[in-house]
């Protein structure tokens, strides 16, 4: 490796982040415009590349900034968390958590919630389990049963109805966040190509977890005493859905 | 695969207008960090659309020119892509795009000396022997010169050729920019650069802001750059050639129409 390159591209990615004037030391002039003009059009689009890409992946929770807002956030979001993977599809990976620990708590809701369509969206995936499947284990089965959700799939929860608000963005009406006073469960997924989402049923969003935890769906059932019957119905729920790639035991 | 024609930059918003007969587009270039993951609506189109069109790859963000390591996930990625999409040839830029981890998403230009000369065509060479392939080479726009230098850009491109058996991907478009910017002889770039290894030629839109041009890539190429674009014909012979358009995209038949506009240009051209 070129340690004078090396030191050569730390200088001026310092600059780019935010140092500025590190760059025109290390250039000429060109023939028309000055080293510090020509120095600027990095600066700019490094800024204006990144912000266009949050904006891109996280439209609603733009809207409901505004433009200026949703800039400054930007621009502070990117300060805290440089990229760090080759491609921009997971700049915003950490941006759901830096609005809500910047007081934007609605935002925050919005962008977690915007990540997991974007993450069901691309997501790796497999044929789902059909019903008949599930319809053919015989009754002992099941209590050992341990359905492995699909990689797209997000138990997701908020405190704003999220939902109700990416419906009326959809459809370019006004959006309403007001706050909930309990957490709100969605699961969020991807049917065939189509991104899906939902609340999630009472008691659903425990069994879930504990089912993602790795617990074998007899014990969970047990353990959060949910009715054996309601428990079955929502596991044939989640095939017919296409939430469940697989039945291990 | 023979690639050969005319194509265009594979953009979801043409997906479904492609997916027809008689489009007249005799190949698609396709950006492969937009393919390389798991699955859902971007690798159902890609597949989709491979049936129908021979397609060629496209990276932006494997920073040849970077002094990190290279990243062996991202390099197992693209051969993995390479597998599904068997492209004519894998092209990505002469640039770096990022430093001790932190990845500044452009395409950043290099101190053309022979120090970084041997350091680019070393990690070349790396790519290539993991790809089983040539890479093909783009020169980018750039803004700045770093001095001092030993090589001019064209030169740089010419001896990589000869240092690492790479190949050229000739973006007219960035010769232009990069010519106004830095004051250097756009034909006499051409000139330098080596015939047998020029394997596809992009042409794109600019923005011009007066002392300075912007490669955009959001409007219809220039006429300067359509001009620019026969003179590197009559150098080359007919190489395959590609509009690339990333912002402002217009709908697929007003594209289709730009494109012919080159193909008459090439055509022009080989009748002279």
């Amino acid at each position: 490796m070129s340690a004078r390159l090396r030191a050569l591209q730390q200088t001026f990615a310092r600059d780019l982040l935010g140092t500025g004037g590190l760059i025109e030391p290390m250039i000429g002039d060109g023939p028309r415009a000055g080293r510090q003009a020509m120095a600027d059009v990095y600066r700019h689009a490094y800024g204006a590349r990144l912000a266009e890409a949050l904006a891109t992946d996280f439209p609603a929770t733009a809207a409901l900034l505004g433009p200026d807002v949703f800039a400054m956030a930007a621009r502070d979001y990117l300060g805290r968390h440089p990229s760090e993977r080759p491609s921009l599809r997971w700049l915003g990976r950490h941006f759901a958590a830096d609005l809500d620990a910047q007081g934007l708590a609605a935002a925050g809701d919005m962008a977690a919630f915007e990540w997991a369509l974007a993450k069901a969206f691309d997501a790796a995936g497999s044929p789902p389990v059909p019903l008949d499947t599930l319809a053919a284990l015989p009754p002992e089965a099941w209590e050992g049963l341990r359905p492995a959700f699909q990689p797209g799939f997000t138990l997701l929860r908020v405190k704003h109805p999220v939902h109700r608000a990416w419906a009326d963005f959809q459809a370019g009406t006004a959006m309403d966040l007001p706050a909930l006073e309990e957490a709100l469960p969605l699961l969020v997924w991807r049917l065939d190509l189509d991104v899906q989402y939902r609340p999630a049923a009472s008691g659903e969003a425990p069994l879930v977890d504990a089912l993602q935890a790795g617990q074998p769906f007899g014990a969970a059932v047990q353990a959060l005493d949910l009715d054996p019957g309601l428990a079955v119905n929502m596991m044939a729920g989640w095939c017919v859905a296409g939430l469940v790639g697989a039945l291990g035991t | 695969m023979t690639i050969s024609g005319f194509g265009l930059g594979l953009r979801a918003d043409h997906y479904a207008d492609l997916d027809r007969d008689g489009v007249a587009v005799d190949w698609l270039e396709v950006i492969s960090e937009n393919y390389m993951v798991g699955g859902g609506r971007p690798l159902h189109w890609l597949d989709r659309l491979r049936d129908r069109y021979p397609m060629v790859m496209h990276g932006v963000s494997l920073s040849i020119g970077g002094t990190d390591p290279l990243d062996e996930h991202y390099l197992d990625d693209l051969a993995a892509l390479a597998a599904r999409v068997q492209p004519g040839w894998i092209s990505d830029h002469l640039c770096w795009t990022g430093v001790g981890g932190t990845q500044l998403h452009d395409l950043l230009p290099l101190p053309y000396t022979d120090e970084v000369l041997t350091h680019v065509a070393t990690r070349i060479q790396r790519v290539q022997d993991r790809l089983r392939r040539p890479l093909v080479i783009e020169n980018v726009s750039s803004y700045v010169e770093f001095t001092p230098r030993d090589l001019s850009e064209a030169q740089f491109l010419r001896e990589l050729v000869a240092c690492s058996g790479c190949e050229l991907l000739l973006d007219v478009n960035n010769v232009h920019v990069s010519a106004f910017n830095h004051g250097f002889d756009a034909e006499a770039f051409l000139d330098t650069l080596p015939q047998h290894a020029i394997r596809q030629i992009h042409l794109a839109g600019h923005s011009h802001q007066g002392d300075h041009i912007i490669d955009t890539h959001d409007a219809p190429v220039a006429p300067e750059v359509f001009a620019l674009y026969a003179s590197a014909l009559r150098r080359f012979g007919p190489v395959p050639t590609m509009i690339e358009r990333d912002a402002n995209i217009p709908p697929l038949a007003e594209l289709l129409t730009e494109l012919d506009a080159v193909r008459a240009v090439a055509h022009l051209e080989q009748a002279a």
